[in-house]
Order: C-alpha cells, then structure tokens, then sequence
C-alpha cells in the first residue's frame, strides 16, 4: 500500500516501518538534509550581520555535518541509556529511528525561522507560525512514541529514558564547549596572571 | 556505504585542517603603510609629549614628565616584556600630579550665556581661577612655542593617552581671562590672544594621527570660533581687529577639518595595538589561533580603514549624500563575507571594533566645525552690517553659496523667536546653532 506523505507526519507507526524499511543512504541522506535545515533556521536571523552567500555555504557546508553529528551522538547516546534500562532495539534501529523526526523538526525549525524574518505584523507572525509548532509537536510524539515501541519500554520507564538521554546529550555538548573555552582561556592565562598581580 | 561514510569523515577533516591553516597574505598597501617610518615622537619640540606630561608634579618640566612616560613604554615593548609591564609603564602617579582647580561654566548653549557677559559679571571668579591654576596656564601658553605634534602609533592600544581635561580647562580659563581683558577695553589684545590659540589648535588638527586628538581639537577650535563671534559682534572693531577676527574665522585648510589624515593614523595603530596584543595574548597552540587569523583580521580592517578614509575625503555635500544613500539603503555597515569561514574571530572583531555609523559621525564632526565656522562668520558679518531681524532669512540667502549650510547648500536657517541661526547635523543630534 502506498503511504501519503501526511501519515509520515502524524502516524507514528508509518514512520517506524518507513525508517526500518529505508537503505541506510536514505537515512544519511535524511540526516544531512535535516542538518542543512537547522543550520539553514539558525543562520537566516544572522543575515543583517553575514551576507547571503556565506549564510548558504555555511548551510550547505556545514548544515549535513551537523545533522550527521547530531543524529550519530543522539542515537549513541539514546543506545547507552536505553541498554541500562533494559531496552532491546539495536544502535541502528535508533539512528534510524531518529532521522524521520529529525526532519521534521528541522523543517519546522526552518519555516519558524523564514515566518519570523520575513513578516512584521506580530500577530500574523504569531499566526503563521501555528503550523510549525504543530509539525514540532508531531516529531516530539512520534518520536516518543517509537523509541517506547521499540525499545519495548512502559511508558514510565521510556519517559525516564527519553528525558535522560536528553539531559546527558546537553551534558556533552555543554562538556565539549567548556572544554574547549578552558582550553583557550589557558593560553591566555599568563596575560590574565599579570594583570592580576598588577598593584 | 562505508566508503560513503568515509568519504564524508575525508572531506570535512581536509576542510577542517584546510580553514584551520588558511591565511590570507597581506595585502600590499597595508605592507607599504606599516614599512613607513613615522617621525620619532620622542624628540625635543614635540608638543605631545609635553601634553602627554602637562600635569606633571610642580617644578617637573611637563615634556620631561611626559618623556619619561613614554621611554618606559618604549624600553617595556623593546625587551619584549609582558603585558603588566606594558600596563605599568604607562600609569601615572595621580595624586602626586597636578590637579586643575575649581569649576568652569559651560557658555554658548542659550542666548546671553556667552564669555563677555559672564566676565563683566564674574570677575573675581575669573581672578580665583586664574590665580588656583596659574601653573597650568602657564603651561598651557608654553605648549604653543613648540614647532611639531608627532603622536606616537607604533605601541597601538598600549600608548598613553594624555589627559585631555586640564588641556581644556586651561583652554576656558585662557579664554575667560581674554574676555575679561575684552570687557575692561583691551579687545585688540584679547584677539591677538584669541588668535593665537586659534593657531596652537589649527596647529594641533593639522597634525593630528588619532581620532581622540583630533576630535579634541574639534571642541577646542569649537570655543575657539564661538568667543571669536562673540567679540567680533559685540563692539566696534577698527580695521586691525576685524582682520584678526577674519583671520581666526578664515576656512579651515583641507587638513585641519577633514578626518582622513586622523584615521590613517588610526589605523596603524588598531594594526600595532592588535600585533601586541596577538603576540602578549596568544600562545601558538591556543585553539584560538583556529578562529582568528592575524593577516586576514589586518586585511579587514585595513579595508575598513580605507573605506572610512575616503569618506572622509569627500566633501561637505558629498558626505551627506553618501551618508543618506547608505542609510536609506541600509549599507553603511559591512555585512561579513567568505573570510568568516576561517577567521571567524577576526571578522567579528573587526567588524564590532570598528563601528561605521560611530566612525561617519565622527566624520561628520569636521563637517560641522566648518559649518559653524560660517555661522561665525554670518554673526560677524550680519553686525557689521547692521542686520535687523526682519531682513536676516535676504541676509542668510545672498550668502548661501559661500556661506550656506554645508550639507545642503542652503541658506542657514533663521529662527527669529531665538534670534538665532543654525544648520541641521546630519546625525540627527540637535541643530548647530549661534544665537546672535
């Protein structure tokens, strides 16, 4: 039978066979495109300060690196916590599973963005924007909702896991970004020691 | 799939390293400018290095004080020491320094609120002024014998920067002490005065290579052409005396109110500052050195500096035209470009470090300074030739051409319930205006 493109969005159940089914180049593919469309929401506000055509290549070039990165750290991450909670479904079939709402909410993430730059009136603004929250909403539920189904967790326990894995990916991110920042904060230290001793 | 995979890790590591490693070379004008040799600012005669030290302690020779200040820079950058040596030796010792004494009213900002009335009424204040800072004037009035005004550029951000304060309060002081001179009959005096240090500031813009300098010598000459209206519109003059007041209101030369040379300037010295700095602050294996790459940070704002300097070059009316194009086109500030993907540090800093609409306005003071030049000259002008209020907006008209609004070429505008004339700043601040 063939699936419309609407049930990709609001049926949960449709998205997991779809994600299942797929050659594992689609699932890269979906990634990078993914990727390219959050990079793409972040970069548009920026556009008074960077011209256009550095805003598109550092879509292009870095969008898909983003989404793999993410999509690859995420799916690891959600693999570590659910095999402490007892969880069954295999590092690829949570990579997988991750991709179809990956993209919708980067596509919810990008019409957000194109609503918010390019209309004044706020409350049109406010209007327009329903439709990408409700997108949001839908890959938040069918993602929930898959990982409980495939990992074959109750509900409590796969809340508990979705929440910890979320919490322990912004613990990395925020781990790597420190790590860097002390880094660069180190090679400057013997400047911020001399001001420091100053009289 | 794996060679996929593999490829993707082979591309982003190659574009990684490759921005990583990239660096621009410099470009050749900004090599010509920094290979030219500047005058050395250490040298007798040198009127910066006397304000430099201007409030120096009693019976410290002020260019002495300021010498001294400036070799434990030199000799701190020389032996490569680090930055709280180059921090020390350009602070003072304050409380050992000597202090300007008492309060200065501000003038000029509402009808009658000019010197001479104040001087007629507040003699004894003057007196006391005169008399509590008799040192600084002192040295104030010396600072016109010296022949050259070198700024030193080469230790960028870590030069000292002269106190300015006690150089303007002598400046009023000195002022309020002509009027007082003008007040008790002695104007010829007072002009001869007045002109002289008209020409110690025109002295000081005309060789000034930093904007803080030049934009003081801007509020100086400011005073400067204000008293001159004041007693060029306020009793008979004879012959000799309108020709010093002319003198003191002629044009300002090419260098004098344009900010070009100034910015030149500032240039080498954001581009030595930032050399110093880099080479004080980075440590070559700092992550840093990643995100921020010296030449092509230089090229940038080497750019930036160009730009600034030709419109600083243009004319009155030209300046204004561009600066309402490039508003009404949202282009005055530069948007960032390709080099953001491997000097992303550089392109941010100096793209905030050097403000565009900070820098036309500081453009645009010149611009003003010539304009109120003219409304200077249209008071003296307009007394002499015994103006009544009704017959000013013919007057301000048959001298539109030579002394019209700068921006616009218009007349000034008259504004008979203030009894002033005035001209619109373009920055939109309020009117340049002198009450007549």
């Amino acid at each position: 039978m063939k699936t419309l493109p609407i049930s990709i969005i609001c049926r949960p159940q449709v998205v997991r066979e779809t994600a299942l089914n797929q050659a594992e180049s689609a699932v890269v593919a979906v990634n990078a495109v993914a990727g390219l469309f959050v990079v793409a929401a972040i970069s548009l506000p920026w556009l008074s300060l960077f011209t256009g055509s550095l805003v598109a290549l550092l879509t292009i070039l870095f969008g898909p690196l983003a989404g793999f990165t993410v999509s690859s750290l995420y799916s690891r991450v959600e693999w570590t916590v659910g095999k402490r909670l007892g969880g069954k479904a295999s590092h690829d079939e949570l990579y997988r599973i991750f991709a179809w709402p990956f993209l919708l909410t980067g596509s919810a993430a990008l019409l957000c963005a194109l609503i918010l730059i390019s209309i004044e009136n706020p409350s049109a603004k406010a209007g327009l924007s329903i439709p990408s929250l409700i997108l949001f909403f839908c890959a938040i539920r069918n993602y929930c909702s898959n990982i409980i189904a495939i990992q074959q967790f109750t509900l409590t326990r796969g809340g508990i896991n979705i929440v910890v894995t979320l919490a322990l990916f912004l613990v990395l991110i925020a781990g790597c970004g420190g790590f860097l920042s002390l880094l660069s904060e180190y090679g400057m230290q013997d400047g911020l020691k001399s001001l420091l001793a100053q009289p | 799939m794996k060679r996929i995979k593999y490829a993707i890790i082979v591309f982003y590591l190659a574009l990684f390293v490759g921005l990583a490693l990239y660096d621009e070379k410099p470009a050749p004008g900004l090599v010509r400018e920094m290979a030219r040799t500047l005058p050395a600012s250490i040298e007798p005669g040198n009127a910066w290095i006397a304000i430099l030290g201007l409030a120096s302690p009693e019976k410290v020779s002020p260019y002495a004080y300021g010498e001294q200040k400036m070799q434990k820079l030199q000799d701190a950058v020389s032996t490569g020491k680090d930055f709280s040596v180059f921090l020390a030796s350009t602070m003072s010792d304050s409380k050992s320094e000597l202090q300007f004494q008492g309060k200065l009213p501000s003038f000029y900002s509402k009808k009658n609120e000019g010197m001479l009335p104040y001087a007629t009424t507040h003699g004894s204040e003057i007196a006391v002024l005169s008399h509590d800072n008799e040192e600084l004037l002192q040295r104030y009035e010396t600072l016109r014998t010296y022949p050259r005004y070198n700024e030193p550029l080469d230790h960028g951000f870590f030069t000292p920067i002269p106190r300015f304060s006690p150089l303007r309060n002598a400046q009023k002081v000195k002022l309020l002490h002509l009027a007082v001179s003008a007040s008790q009959g002695g104007t010829t005096g007072a002009l001869a005065g007045l002109r002289e240090d008209a020409e110690f500031w025109r002295f000081v813009s005309r060789n000034s290579s930093t904007l803080i300098s030049k934009l003081i010598s801007f509020s100086s000459l400011t005073s400067d052409l204000r008293f001159a209206a004041e007693l060029g519109a306020s009793c008979r003059l004879n012959a000799s005396e309108m020709q010093m007041v002319q003198e003191i209101l002629r044009p300002f030369a090419a260098d004098e109110a344009s900010l070009a040379a100034a910015l030149r300037g500032e240039a080498r010295y954001a581009q030595r500052g930032m050399e110093l700095t880099c080479r004080q602050q980075l440590k070559s294996w700092n992550p840093s050195n990643l995100l921020f790459k010296p030449n092509a940070t230089q090229n940038r704002m080497y750019a930036d500096y160009q730009e600034f300097i030709r419109l600083a070059e243009l004319p009155s009316r030209e300046f204004a035209q561009k600066r309402k194009k490039q508003e009404a086109e949202k282009t005055a500030t530069r948007r960032i470009g390709f080099p953001f993907l491997y000097n992303p540090a550089g392109e941010l800093l100096a793209s905030i470090g050097q403000s565009a609409a900070g820098m036309q306005n500081y453009i645009e003071k010149g611009h003003n300074l010539e304009g109120l030049r003219r409304l200077a000259c249209l008071k003296v002008l307009a007394y002499k030739e015994h103006v009544l209020p009704e017959r000013m907006p013919q007057f301000l008209a048959s001298h539109m051409r030579d002394l019209g609004n700068p921006f616009t070429g218009e007349a000034m505008t008259w504004d008979a319930k203030k009894g002033s004339i005035s001209f619109k700043q373009l920055s939109g601040e309020k009117a340049m205006e002198m009450y007549l």
